[in-house]
């Protein structure tokens, strides 16, 4: 169990059905680059559009599948 | 209103600002087609604009038709201004395949340093060189290739059935 892990449960625990995933990606910053983390909060953005679609919301920025997976492996690489 | 930056770039810019630089490094692109595609004399390049939608909106952008023995072999068609981890996306389509050609302005360096000492570091795009469009392939991953005559000449048989003559 990495550094900060405990923090992290500890937040969970409280807050789980409330959590925001962007507060929880927050947590991991310093162990993951902010650009990355910012990124990562841009996919989430885009899958929301994609299950949510509202017609009146602009588009957010897209990305093509295989970048997708390959910042969000690399950021479980950066924590693992 | 969403989240527009690439992060990679940090840059604190008005969209209309951004959305002018897309304008400008399409054109770029456009322009350097249009001279590759004059040295084979079969090739019709015929400028055309397109609907993007994107977090700027929904507005039109020029791109080309690729055309030859009396049909079009290839669109090149913009996409959006901004994508995530990359600053624009155009893409060539033809009949056989669309292929993603993004614009890098780096190699989207991550790093993270703890008490001092480097944690991580790595490349998304290792294969970057220079600013520039780059064509999006998939190896097992994302890789990336320059976007030169050479290349491009390789991109339109990949999405048609026609092969661009080289420049003698």
């Amino acid at each position: 169990m990495g550094p900060k892990a405990s923090q992290v449960l500890d937040r969970i625990e409280r807050e789980i059905e409330f959590a925001r995933f962007d507060e929880l990606l927050d947590l991991y910053k310093g162990w993951l680059d902010p650009n990355h983390v910012g990124l990562i909060k841009q996919i989430k953005d885009c899958r929301d559009w994609i299950s949510h679609r509202n017609p009146k919301k602009t588009k957010p920025a897209v990305i093509e599948p295989i970048t997708a997976h390959k910042l969000l492996s690399t950021a479980m690489d950066a924590l693992s | 209103m969403p989240r527009i930056m690439n992060a990679m770039e940090q840059a604190n810019l008005d969209p209309a600002v951004l959305k002018e630089r897309f304008r400008v490094r399409l054109d770029a692109l456009l322009n350097e087609v249009r001279q590759w595609l004059s040295a084979d004399p079969r090739v019709l390049v015929t400028d055309h604009r397109y609907v993007v939608e994107d977090p700027f909106g929904r507005y039109e952008a020029p791109g080309l038709q690729i055309s030859a023995e009396g049909r079009i072999i290839a669109e090149l068609v913009p996409e959006a201004g901004v994508v995530i981890a990359a600053d624009g996306r155009v893409n060539l389509v033809g009949e056989i395949d669309r292929l993603t050609i993004l614009y890098l302005t780096g190699p989207g360096r991550f790093e993270s340093t703890i008490n001092g000492v480097q944690h991580f570091g790595r490349n998304l795009f290792p294969q970057f060189s220079q600013e520039g469009w780059y064509w999006l392939r998939n190896n097992e991953g994302p890789e990336v290739r320059f976007v030169d005559e050479a290349t491009f000449r390789l991109m339109i048989p990949a999405v048609s059935d026609f092969e661009v003559r080289v420049r003698s």
